[in-house]
């Protein structure tokens, strides 16, 4: 008995103590990148006393996020970063959206499991998935800035992050299809819909949580994804002039910064923090979404 | 509904059988579905009766390695052919699961989205169409207030009959039911058997059921499927009051009696 009973005390530590550290973790890491990325926000020397207000905090956030960096990014901020990082996402986003629902489409509703075609698919998608981004990030370089001529540009990036992102939204979004039982394809099929309507009717408006999880979980792969990008969008840190203009992601420039410009510390703290919110941002919104959507739709299920 | 309608809609099965890979679920059944009556399918758990329902409206496509041979004809369209328009067979011939299966959306638009497949699009005309068939199941004052509300927070016995509008308001000529009321109450079931008996004046109506008391008192005609060594046969079919009362086989008699099955 008496074992027993400290074996289950020694269980309830561990099972009340890792969601603990797991939540601490996170803290950390936040109040961290807060604590040291925040000087770079504060108003500077020439505002003194009663500037450090709300407003002048706001101004200063405002400045960062907008201005060019100066000074090989010690000091200015991370304006046209955001610009690139946000079309590097742009590029990827529209070419796994429709490649990847397409695909999880043809996986969950027109072959069937034992289907040579569908478990090839399949199988190489899982493979994809487990292949470091480095790898990606070669096969990038080598396919679209050489072989299609590309060179280091935003398409390129974009083009090589749509590859890693491809699988994961794949799988979710085959999920979510397999997701709604048959009898809502049998009630289809008996009212006469057509194999399409089914899908674009009845099947997807009910698998869109597993869709949106799938999109944000590869969203927020791509932002936070470095490596690939390395080799096939470059690093500039100016403005991006045009889709096949080189451009400089959030992620290579916390790296450059951190690794190769000596005092650019603060400034790469202040980015990661500001790529941390976004993530969170993300998450929060793919949250609200799915939420408000699975209430208006199957509350009752 | 004018005559023309309903004698399109009378339904023969000849020598039908069905397999699932390698296995029959139902051998050489040959049968006729009257129109403008109910045909009950009676027999003992899976005999195959979902089986041959299914297959009058070709929904055995939907399952692999489910292969359908012999010949069935609706009017006069060739079920089995590969040619046949699916989307027009099955617009015609309407079917009612065991469990209901709305779509997770609002009421309206469980109803407006198969009428609106089959083109009907214009605002008034689908107002009409559902209200109309709405109150051909009885849920018009029931819902009439809520036709926004999600169609899955109606009651069960609710659910089946906008089911059953659903499947109404595409104006079938004939209506499949696969044990509509094994999953109610036994007052909701009565609403549904009631608008079985006025359904039958404008379709032909096939129900699949477990409740021998049921089909004696909705079906004028009664088929019993009985399991055999390699898929189930057609044992009897005929008038329901004799099937019940004069049964030419031993099967009938004792599984009628509740011996067996």
């Amino acid at each position: 008995m008496a074992t027993s009973r400290w074996t289950g005390r020694l269980l309830d530590v561990c099972v009340w103590g890792t969601p603990v550290i797991v939540a601490g973790m996170f803290l950390w890491l936040i109040s961290d990148l807060i604590l040291r990325g925040s000087a770079a926000f504060q108003p500077g020397t020439e505002s003194t006393g009663a500037s450090y207000s709300l407003i002048a905090v706001a101004e200063q956030i405002l400045r960062f996020l907008t201005a060019a960096p100066e000074r090989a990014g010690r000091g200015g901020g991370i304006g046209p970063i955001l610009v690139s990082t946000g079309m590097i996402l742009a590029v990827c986003m529209s070419v796994v959206v429709p490649i990847g629902l397409g695909t999880a489409m043809f996986l969950s509703e027109l072959v069937s499991d034992q289907n040579r075609l569908g478990r090839l698919v399949r199988r190489s998608l899982d493979l994809l998935a487990g292949v470091p981004s480095i790898v990606f990030g070669l096969f990038g370089n080598a396919v679209f800035c050489q072989w299609l001529g590309f060179r280091y540009s935003i398409v390129a990036g974009g083009l090589t992050l749509a590859c890693m992102v491809l699988p994961l939204l794949i799988r979710s979004a085959e999920e979510g299809f397999r997701s709604v039982p048959d009898s809502q394809r049998h009630a289809a099929a008996a009212l006469g819909f057509s194999r399409w309507s089914t899908v674009f009717r009845v099947i997807l408006p009910q698998s869109t949580p597993g869709i949106v999880a799938g999109l944000i979980l590869g969203l927020g792969r791509a932002l936070a994804e470095t490596a690939a990008l390395l080799f096939t969008s470059g690093y500039v840190d100016r403005m991006p002039r045009s889709f096949l203009d080189s451009g400089r992601s959030l992620s290579i420039h916390i790296y450059d910064l951190s690794m190769n410009v000596p005092g650019g510390n603060q400034n790469a703290h202040a980015s990661a923090l500001v790529l941390v919110v976004l993530l969170i941002l993300i998450n929060l919104t793919a949250h609200r979404l799915t939420y408000r959507f699975l209430h208006r739709e199957v509350r009752y299920a | 509904m004018t005559a023309s309608n309903s004698t399109a809609g009378a339904v023969h099965v000849e020598n039908v059988s069905i397999r699932y890979g390698a296995k029959f679920a139902i051998q050489n059944v040959s049968l006729t579905i009257p129109p403008q009556a109910i045909t009950a399918i009676i027999g003992p758990s899976g005999c195959g009766k979902t089986s041959l329902l299914c297959s009058l409206n070709r929904l055995t496509d939907l399952i692999p390695g489910c292969g359908v041979t012999g010949l069935i004809r609706i009017g006069d369209t060739n079920v089995l052919d590969r040619r046949t328009d699916v989307i027009a067979l099955r617009r015609r011939v309407g079917m009612i699961f065991q469990h209901p299966n709305l779509f997770p959306m609002t009421i309206r638009r469980n109803l407006e989205l198969p009428l609106r497949e089959h083109g009907l699009q214009d605002r008034r005309g689908l107002q009409e169409q559902i209200e109309c068939s709405l109150t051909d199941v009885g849920l018009w004052t029931e819902v009439r207030d809520r036709l926004d509300r999600p169609a899955l927070s109606l009651s069960g016995g609710q659910q089946q009959r906008l089911c059953l509008a659903r499947a109404l308001s595409l104006q079938p000529s004939v209506l499949l039911l696969d044990e509509p009321c094994s999953a109610l109450d036994p007052q909701s079931t009565s609403v549904i058997e009631e608008l079985l008996l006025r359904l039958r004046a404008t379709c032909t109506v096939a129900v699949v059921t477990h409740n021998l008391a049921q089909a004696r008192r909705i079906a004028e005609r009664t088929a019993l499927l009985w399991p055999d060594t390699n898929g189930s046969r057609l044992v009897e079919c005929s008038d329901t009051q004799s099937l019940f009362e004069s049964p030419q086989s031993r099967v009938t008699e004792a599984f009628i009696s509740g011996k067996v099955g």
